[in-house]
């Protein structure tokens, strides 16, 4: 391996797979050092493997498989063939001295495609090859009851030792363990009907094999617990997003490929964003703020005679009195009569929204000047009709007060 | 008129009215998140309830990002309401287009484990390509549509090697914690639904 490469990352993830093969192979181990330590050395055994296999029957010698492997570093090529050799994985084509042709040894290779799946998904593949088989071994018309009893007990095993190891980390492990463990949790319904299915067809032919069938059952039911559970307790792990890469990129990548707009669709059907506007940048913002005046303290204008108030000189009163005749004429006609009138009514009532503008702008001048004795009081809320014109109003009332003088 | 939230604003001294309405304004028209340096009502415990109370009078929520950056988004209860009512949804086919990038940019790279922060934001764009061959989007409607998406900010584009490519815009920050959460169950939900994970998602749905 290129030491470049080394990060403590890679380290873990190296470690990772090399407890994957540890655990394999600890059955056949004849000591605890007999396993690989680094997952390269499997890379250069595949290399061979190759190479073997494109040779055929003539095989390979010495100097071909080291070609075949040149990118790894010479040390490491010959220590790792002496160690295939020793176990059998490699042998001498013709068991004579001068004789420097080797083969292959087909168990080993099947043995490494085995590792490599392994791998992938944490021996839940192997599992579901193992319900297919046992099935098709039920199903054959010669199986006798004792084949039967013995699949259902080795499925009961798998199943129960699945269950141990997804409840020890549910229950006591960390959060990280579990989640590299996550591949367990990944098809576990398919998983769940292939085992069930089995059940079934083995108590549809033995129906008098109650107790290995009902043992079965149980650890399919127990399977589908801690299955949710362990689930349930990674998702509530994970915050809002996390929970989205214990899916494998797969199921996400044939999601978007098969799935109809439809069905794309549905996920966010349950959220609301905001509607497109201007919106601002951060910094502009915070300029703003920062620029903005600070409003200063009314200052109280010093007190004079009444007759400075009429600096405006006669024409601009008459203007004044003109436009005040105006607006009560209009607020009068808004009124009809009455003392006060919801505005929402009058509003409603004009039909179309240039109407109804003009006549919210002719209100509110109304009110607010300062010689005529109307008011326009907004309440909460709003009323809210999609198919009016227009389609909502604010809720206010317009009312003439009492006529001073 | 009064805004709805006088009696809120009425009870503080003029200085904090004006952090207040001023953070308003910033976690409410600012494009992206807002740093809390810069605004006192959004450091201050205190006044940020009062800018939460103010945001919740109009149906909005104050919504934290990463670590000290503010912004608003729609409050639970009012985005509840709004999509019962069928108001403010985005058109189908817009939603699936949106689903799309957010698969490729987010999913996928997590999946892979090339994000890692709990947030929708991603740096991983998803291009025009992918959104092309690789899915069921009928075509013509795909360059209107990511315009639009991008007129409301909820894709942002970035130059990709050769061809357009988008990522999930600034719009992601404003959904709270509780919407971000149910995008996540839901896509979960539609593209494992067989997974354990639906499972769990689903006991957990019952029991509420």
């Amino acid at each position: 391996m290129d030491p470049d490469e080394l990060t403590l990352e890679s380290a873990a993830h190296d470690d990772a797979i090399v407890a994957v093969y540890r655990q394999m192979f600890a059955v056949l181990g004849s000591s605890a050092q007999s396993v690989v330590s680094d997952p390269v050395l499997v890379d250069l055994a595949d290399a061979l493997f190759t190479a073997f296999s494109a040779a055929g029957s003539e095989g390979l010698t010495m100097e071909q498989m080291r070609h075949a492997c040149r990118g790894f570093p010479e040390p490491v090529f010959q220590a790792r063939v002496r160690v295939l050799r020793e176990l059998g994985a490699v042998q001498k084509a013709f068991d004579r001295p001068h004789q420097d042709v080797y083969r292959a040894s087909f168990t080993s290779y099947v043995s490494l495609l085995f590792i490599r799946r392994m791998l992938t998904r944490g021996g839940q593949l192997e599992l579901h090859r193992l319900l297919t088989l046992e099935r098709l071994n039920l199903d054959d018309p010669t199986a006798t009851d004792e084949d039967a009893r013995g699949s259902a007990a080795r499925l009961t095993r798998a199943f129960r030792l699945i269950v141990t190891e997804l409840f020890m980390l549910t229950s006591g492990g960390t959060i990280d363990v579990l989640r590299e463990k996550a591949p367990l949790l990944w098809n576990a319904d398919t998983l769940i009907g292939e085992a069930t299915a089995v059940h079934d067809t083995m108590l549809a032919r033995w129906p008098d094999l109650t107790r290995p069938s009902t043992e079965l059952r149980a650890a399919i039911a127990a399977y589908r617990d801690v299955s949710t559970a362990a689930a349930g307790r990674l998702t509530q792990a994970v915050g809002a997003t996390r929970a989205l890469d214990l899916l494998p990129a797969e199921a996400w990548r044939t999601f978007t490929r098969r799935s109809s707009v439809g069905a794309l669709a549905a996920p966010l059907a349950g959220l609301v964003f905001d509607a497109p506007r201007a919106w601002l940048s951060a910094g502009d913002l915070s300029e703003a703020v920062a620029q903005a005046e600070r409003p200063t303290p009314q200052r109280l204008r010093p007190p004079r005679p009444d007759a400075d108030e009429t600096a405006g000189g006669p024409e601009a009163r008459a203007v004044d009195d003109a436009e005040a005749a105006d607006l009560a004429a209009r607020a009068e006609a808004a009124l009809a009569g009455r003392d006060a009138v919801e505005v929402a009514e009058l509003v409603g009532g004009s039909g179309d929204w240039a109407t109804a503008r003009r006549l919210l702008a002719d209100l509110t001048a109304a009110a607010q000047h300062p010689s005529l004795p109307y008011a326009l009081t907004w309440g909460d809320g709003l009323l809210v009709d999609a198919e009016g014109v227009p389609s909502w109003r604010g809720n206010g009332r317009f009312s003439r007060g009492l006529v001073a003088g | 008129m009064t805004h709805p939230a006088d009696d809120l604003l009425g009870g503080l001294s003029e200085r904090q009215r004006d952090e207040v309405v001023a953070a308003w304004a910033a976690v409410e028209y600012g494009r992206e998140p807002v740093d809390e340096v810069g605004f006192a009502a959004l450091r201050d415990p205190a006044l940020r309830e009062t800018l939460r109370a103010v945001l919740h009078r109009t149906g909005r929520d104050l919504v934290r990002v990463a670590g000290r950056q503010w912004t608003s988004g729609f409050a639970d209860a009012a985005r509840e309401e709004l999509v019962a009512r069928g108001w403010g949804a985005l058109p189908e086919y817009d939603r699936a287009v949106l689903t799309t990038i957010l698969v490729h940019s987010v999913a996928i790279p997590r999946s892979e484990g090339r994000l890692t922060d709990d947030s929708w934001a991603s740096a991983v764009p998803t291009t025009v390509a992918e959104l092309r061959s690789h899915t069921q989007l009928a075509r013509g409607k795909l360059n209107e549509a990511l315009q639009r998406l991008r007129t409301a900010d909820l894709v942002r584009s970035v130059r990709g090697a050769d061809s357009a490519a988008y990522v999930p815009g600034p719009q992601f920050h404003r959904l709270t914690r509780a919407a971000r959460r149910l995008l996540q169950e839901e896509l979960v939900l539609a593209a494992g639904p067989g997974s354990p994970l639906a499972a769990a998602i689903r006991a957990s749905r019952g029991e509420r």
